[in-house]
């Protein structure tokens, strides 16, 4: 009796230091950017495996620069069998296209192309390359399919043992499930400037945190600021006021095309965007320096106005 | 055996799980160690507290890493954006990434953050 009871309290002490818990933490490079995948729970190994696979399909069906990719088809003219997946993201892109007034536009290629943010070769292109880069209306999920795998990596993980996990997916933020002591998961806003944070969102349970910022692929160039965040309506970067725009949302692809979006808008136009919309949650950081959280975001570490 | 001998087993294995406990859940604050990796591979672990420049050399480009007064940082880079370059110095958090060169500089022993959105 005394044996089994002590069998028992060491089970349980070291149960309690987390010995019985899998744990995954797994990098990888994947869409051109730096992915880290962390699991805990069952089969975390397992799953985190699995969503590699699942991000490399992803790239070589969305990827834009790929010609043998699906939307390298598309862009071409061929005629393309649609899976309903397939179907269900570009009408959600067109979707979030169409309710963002074209502020987030899924048909920018030829216009990146243009300025060389494929490549990573950046040049100011002159403005008639420009006007035919519009024209061309060439597919180009690059501002929203990190999320939409952020958020099919989820959906993956209910059918998982997995109990939570949190997938940085270049720069995209993927929270799945709750911490074990139910405090929310700490996901900091780069600072534009450099140096550390900027400040500290909190969220509870399953989630989407995407940051859009014009401190990423940019360049100078005649003493002039270029970054990649293109505006549909003049095919230049967005001249909005805003260095970086974040964007809490359920919704994965939601949350990256909005991003984008918001930023396009600019700081005024965003935020009558979000009183008008009931899905997300916003910080917007404007050039000056100025941090404007909507009144659903627990931000902490800076200093902010709260938008109501 | 003796109740005595249960009695210090119990008491040994206590001190290991509270030992771990606090190393496991107590590592706040600021990370200790950031570890340098390239294409895949661990290629350094430095200390924050020892000021240092490490060359990191790749089949895609070069690197050099700073690490000054407890942070570390990218201070010169061949790549085409320099993105590396403008996270500045750092004491934890996100992990800082070159993406053309393929480096990677991660933090051990982390300040509280999950993620880094950016």
């Amino acid at each position: 009796m005394k044996r089994l009871f002590c069998a028992v309290l060491a089970c349980l002490l070291l149960s309690g230091c987390g010995w019985f818990e899998q744990k995954a933490d797994v990098d990888f490079w994947c869409m051109d950017t730096f992915m880290n995948v962390k699991l805990w729970g069952s089969g975390a190994e397992k799953a985190a495996g699995e969503l590699q696979t699942m991000m490399n399909d992803l790239h070589t069906t969305w990827s834009a620069a790929n010609e043998q990719s699906l939307l390298g088809k598309l862009n071409v003219g061929m005629e393309v069998a649609l899976t309903d997946e397939q179907q269900a993201v570009l009408d959600r892109a067109q979707a979030l296209s169409r309710r963002t007034g074209g502020a987030f536009d899924p048909k920018m290629r030829a216009v990146s192309r243009a300025w060389g943010f494929y490549n990573l070769a950046y040049r100011v292109p002159e403005q008639a390359d420009i006007d035919a880069a519009l024209a061309l209306e060439q597919w180009d999920l690059g501002a929203a399919m990190k999320g939409y795998a952020g958020e099919k990596a989820a959906a993956y993980l209910e059918q998982t043992g997995v109990d939570r996990g949190i997938l940085s997916l270049g720069g995209n933020i993927q929270t799945y499930g709750e911490k074990p002591d139910g405090t929310p998961w700490q996901i900091a806003i780069q600072n534009p400037y450099g140096e550390d944070a900027l400040g500290i969102i909190s969220v509870q349970g399953t989630k989407s945190v995407v940051t859009s910022g014009s401190y990423q692929r940019c360049f100078e160039a005649n003493g002039q600021f270029y970054h990649h965040i293109l505006d549909p309506e003049t095919g230049y970067p967005a001249d909005s006021g805003l260095v970086s725009v974040t964007v809490i949302c359920d919704e994965g692809m939601t949350a990256d095309a909005l991003s984008t979006a918001l930023f396009v808008m600019g700081l005024e136009d965003g935020v009558e965007f979000w009183r008008s919309s009931d899905d997300f949650e916003a910080v917007f950081v404007t050039e000056d320096g100025g941090i404007y959280a909507t009144a659903g975001v627990a931000l902490s570490g800076c200093s902010y106005e709260v938008i109501q | 055996m003796k109740t005595k001998t249960w009695i210090l087993l119990i008491g040994a294995v206590l001190l290991v799980c509270m030992g771990l406990s606090v190393w496991l859940l107590g590592s706040g604050g600021q990370a200790q160690q950031a570890q340098i990796w390239s294409e895949g591979e661990l290629k350094h672990t430095l200390l924050l507290s020892v000021d240092q420049t490490v060359t990191v050399e790749s089949g895609l480009g070069t690197n050099v890493v700073t690490v000054r007064d407890g942070k570390i940082a990218v201070t010169q880079a061949d790549c085409p954006d320099h993105y590396c370059m403008d996270r500045g110095f750092c004491s934890g958090g996100a992990q800082i990434v070159c993406l053309p060169n393929r480096l990677v500089i991660k933090f051990v022993g982390d300040s509280g953050i999950d993620g880094m959105a950016g």
